[in-house]
């Protein structure tokens, strides 16, 4: 392998579409060889950004440059067109070219190249192959299945080997179970294909499961970067905790090192607090599937609380439950190998780790 | 590869504004594009308004005095009036009939429905001068065959249907485009409503009248509205068929009174020019309202999925079929017949000689060197016609679609104009242009200053399935030939026109079959050395020459049947929709 590839910096990048800022100067830095996902819901900015990337959208102001190559810079009027920028990109909708074949949609980049005939079907062939397409090389475009289709995307975005890959929500298209399929298979590409990658998605497990880093994106803005566990487990905003995954929340009051439960009264002793001083009210939030549930009378464990089930749901594989807890209603799943029943009271265990506290004030971010 | 240091030093000047200039190009070229179009299209049409503003060289007075002296001059208010009148009978008649036959081929059972269609679509393309004498063979007041028959039968004394009048200009308008095109383009719409409305509605008792009343005519307003005020715009650009049935009865619309004001000599160019600007102020609230109702949110677009399911009509299935495949056959197959016909007959129309049938027509017109002249410029016209506009329509629409420019909405706006310009005022803006701008001059008088006006005059329609096909093909089809590292023009060149080349081979043949009969837009810049053929069949049928009109009819149909039959086997293969 040749020396490490070159990263993706992005500086104070913004786009304006009149007066409405859909990229609001963000920062980012791409180290070499990691695949980043911007992860948000639609109309954060996403989108805009990658497309800024690739070179399909100018921005309003700012800089990005990959190793010592500036693809664009507002202040210094330089913008390099999308044809010279050596990248490859999947697209949501595939993008190819109906009136090619499989082969001549994924040689058409090499021709552009000037690379020779011989050595171009060498080469569509490998990567055809790479993406388990080998021998459909004369198959017309219509003829595919999505999941076909977004290998040949991928195929003839990957052909002539471009420093930096993007994904434009490349999953989107497919149904659950192939893209389930596709995760894994872009995983394992990962190990023979060495590339740094910026993708955009707004399907969280694809974002958790896939990239070495996520940047959580809203209005604009990047609300907070870091591994997947990371922003998993230690969300620094109220978006990013509620955009990710599941939450339960419960009223209360913070008091030093610990939370007092609205109604009932229970204290709970906590970790992690989030701009919040003793004696506010605030909230507690926990993943539901940190919690432990027990019924009561159980052997208790510390930081433990009173629950009742109020509702429940019979879904198969396990239950849904509505449950009160002080004076609110949350939700939770129960496992199915044992009978619970409605009106039951049941003791929750919420680890000390896995709570945060945050602030209820009205100047609360 | 172009590869920028990161830390450059400070550029020159020259190099910054280069760069930025660089940048700004799409910009330019949308710019330039936009101000082409628009010259185009509004420099004539305000030298038409302008005239009005002219003072009277007399008095010197600016302004209302012009209006008042043109107006206050004979058969002006009148063929305005009599414009109107036209276009009402056409559109009181034909609106009802048209919405009711599209219900029958759209939501019933009916046999054959695809095949009526078809014929109705086959009648948009023929030349309603054809048509015209095709229909002069059976209704002349003297020798048509139906007047004629009826008499020989005793059932009448005198001819009942007389072509040239009123109701027989009104009734070639009904059988050329009066009804074919709302069927066109009402039919579909139909056809996309969701059945289950319909289903609804009997589940709570009302019966197939009740619904039709109640339910589905209601939901179709919006698009009937539509298409009504489209066919009344384009009922305005007629020409053809008044100046050959009412010059001689006298009776003009506003289009024969402006040929016969520029026909004068002098000719009088203010009061067109007034007469004009006039039909523009009319034709004005009708677009604003156009406008307005296709934008709307309309309820019967909802459709496209749901149910199709057809009503039964039981028992009236065949008389259904019959009625209908009659009528179909009675407003296009026999005007053709008829004109066919006439082009073989000793003398028009007159079927009692001792030898009917004739090549002479033929033989005289094929070594005629006007009619040689005149078919040669009419290729030269049709073909010249279709590949500028393919070519130049395609990029005005690529700007429309994709330019990333301020200017986008507005070159979408000015390639719409010149539909709201009747033909015949758009040619003589042109031929104003013409005594004002030295390089119009030199056109004057050659098939180019044809194929100019032919070309913006098909302009609105042919950027709009460009476009439309533009919009389906989506961006990223486009983008990643960049991405993957081809310049724009390589992208253009191996990409775009390739997927879009059917579309483009449609719209290049729709614009030759409508230029090739059109006679309107053309008029006033026909001279002898640029005559056409549908100009020459016009001449003829003015002067009376029948035989030979019935010949030129014919060729001109032929070219455009065969026109229309490869529209629609190149859009079906591929799945176009060549509507506008």
């Amino acid at each position: 392998m040749s020396l490490t590839p070159p990263s993706l910096s992005i500086s104070d990048l913004t786009k304006r579409f009149g007066r409405f800022v859909a990229v609001d100067s963000i920062a980012l830095e791409l180290r070499p060889g990691e695949l980043v996902a911007l992860l948000g819901p639609s109309g954060c900015g996403k989108t805009t950004t990658l497309r800024m990337v690739a070179g399909l959208e100018r921005p309003s102001a700012g800089e990005i440059r990959f190793g010592d190559r500036v693809f664009v810079s507002i202040p210094r009027a330089i913008e390099l067109p999308p044809e010279k920028r050596q990248i490859g990109m999947v697209f949501q909708s595939y993008a190819l070219w109906p009136h090619m074949t499989v082969f001549e949609n994924v040689a058409y980049p090499l021709q552009l190249r000037g690379i020779a005939k011989a050595d171009i079907r060498g080469k569509v062939a490998a990567v055809l192959d790479l993406v388990n397409l080998g021998g459909a090389g004369d198959k017309q475009i219509p003829q595919l299945s999505g999941g076909q289709q977004q290998r040949v995307a991928l195929a003839r975005a990957l052909v002539y080997e471009p420093a930096l890959m993007l994904f434009d929500e490349p999953f989107s298209n497919l149904d659950t179970q192939l893209r389930g399929q596709m995760r894994m298979e872009l995983k394992m590409l990962r190990r023979k294909v060495e590339m740094t990658g910026l993708f955009v998605t707004h399907d969280q497990v694809e974002a958790l499961s896939m990239a070495d880093r996520i940047a959580i994106m809203h209005a604009g803005r990047i609300e907070q970067i870091g591994s997947p566990s990371e922003v998993y487990r230690q969300p620094k905003t109220r978006f990013v905790r509620d955009f990710l995954g599941r939450v339960v929340n419960l009223r209360g009051t913070a008091d030093a090192g610990g939370f007092r439960i609205a109604a009932g009264g229970e204290r709970l002793a906590v970790a992690a607090t989030h701009d919040v001083h003793p004696g506010a009210t605030a909230e507690l939030s926990i993943r539901p599937e940190f919690v432990a549930i027990v019924p009561a009378g159980a052997p208790d464990r510390p930081n433990s609380i009173n629950a009742t089930i109020e509702e429940l749901l019979f879904t198969g594989d396990r239950f849904e439950a509505r449950m009160r807890v002080g004076g609110d209603n949350v939700l939770f799943d129960l496992p199915s190998d044992r009978a619970w029943a409605e009106g039951e009271s049941v003791r929750l265990h919420l680890p000390t780790d896995a709570v945060s506290i945050w602030s209820l004030e009205p100047d609360a971010k | 590869m172009t590869t920028e240091p990161l830390d450059a030093v400070p550029v020159s000047a020259f190099a910054w504004v280069f760069r930025r200039l660089y940048m700004a190009r799409g910009e330019i070229v949308a710019a330039a594009v936009f101000a082409a179009v628009a010259f185009l299209v509004l420099y004539p049409i305000g030298t038409v308004v302008y005239l009005t503003f002219v003072p009277n060289e007399l008095s010197g007075v600016f302004g209302t005095i012009p209006w008042y002296r043109a107006f206050s001059e004979p058969g002006m208010l009148q063929s305005v009036l009599n414009t109107i009148y036209v276009v009402v009978a056409v559109q009181v008649i034909s609106m009802p009939l048209s919405v009711g036959i599209s219900w029958f081929l759209a939501r019933t059972d009916l046999p054959g429905a695809r095949m009526i269609e078809f014929c109705f679509w086959i009648m948009f393309f023929l030349p309603s001068m054809g048509v015209m004498t095709g229909w002069l063979l059976l209704f002349d007041p003297d020798f048509g065959l139906f007047n004629q028959w009826l008499i020989d039968a005793g059932l009448i004394k005198a001819s009942i249907f007389n072509l040239y009048s009123f109701w027989g200009i009104v009734f070639v308008h009904l059988t050329t485009y009066g009804i074919s095109v709302k069927v066109m383009l009402l039919t579909p719409a139909f056809r996309n409503l969701d059945s289950s409305v319909e289903e609804a509605s009997f589940l709570c008792g009302a019966n197939r009248w009740r619904t039709l009343i109640r339910i589905v005519l209601p939901l179709m307003t919006p698009a009937m509205l539509v298409v009504l005020l489209m066919s009344i715009i384009r009922g305005l650009e007629t020409f053809e068929i008044e100046q050959v049935l009412g010059t001689p009865i006298k009776f003009q619309v506003y289009s024969t009174k402006l040929y016969l004001l520029m026909a004068n000599s002098p000719p009088e160019f203010r009061a067109a020019g007034t007469l004009g600007t006039a039909v523009l102020a009319m034709v004005l609230p009708l677009i604003v309202l156009q406008r307005w109702a296709s934008t709307r949110r309309s309820f019967a677009v909802v459709g496209g999925r749901g149910g199709n399911a057809r009503i039964r009509l039981g028992r009236w299935r065949w008389p259904a079929f019959i009625a209908m495949a009659g009528g179909v056959a009675f407003m296009s197959l026999l005007p053709f017949l008829m004109l066919v016909a006439g082009s073989f007959m000793k003398l028009f129309g007159f079927f009692d000689l001792p030898q009917v049938w004739t090549f002479d027509h033929w033989a005289t017109a094929l070594a005629d060197i006007t009619f040689i002249a005149s078919l040669r410029n009419m290729l030269y016209l049709g073909f010249g016609t279709a590949f500028l506009a393919v070519g130049i329509y395609a990029l005005v629409a690529y700007c429309a679609v994709r330019a990333k420019s301020r200017l986008r909405g507005a070159i979408d706006m000015v390639t719409w104009l010149p539909y709201t310009v009747p033909g015949i005022v758009l040619s003589f803006g042109y031929l104003n242009m013409a005594l004002q701008v030295p390089i119009f001059a030199l056109l004057y008088g050659t098939v180019g200053a044809l194929i100019l006006v032919s070309f913006l005059a098909s302009m609105p329609l042919g950027v709009q399935v460009i476009k439309v096909n533009m919009l389906q093909m989506g961006t990223e089809i486009e983008e990643a030939g960049r991405i993957v590292g081809g310049g724009w023009t390589r992208t253009f060149r191996r990409i775009i026109l390739p997927i879009g080349s059917p579309t483009l081979a449609v719209v290049g043949i729709m614009v030759f079959a409508s230029t090739i009969r059109s006679v309107s837009s053309i008029m006033l810049l026909s001279t002898g050395a640029n005559r056409v053929l549908s100009v020459l069949q016009l001449e003829f049928l003015s002067g009376g020459s029948l035989g030979p009109a019935a010949v030129v009819g014919t060729v001109i149909v032929l070219i455009s049947l065969a026109a229309a039959i490869v529209v629609r086997l190149v859009s079906s293969r591929f799945g176009i929709q060549a509507r506008g």
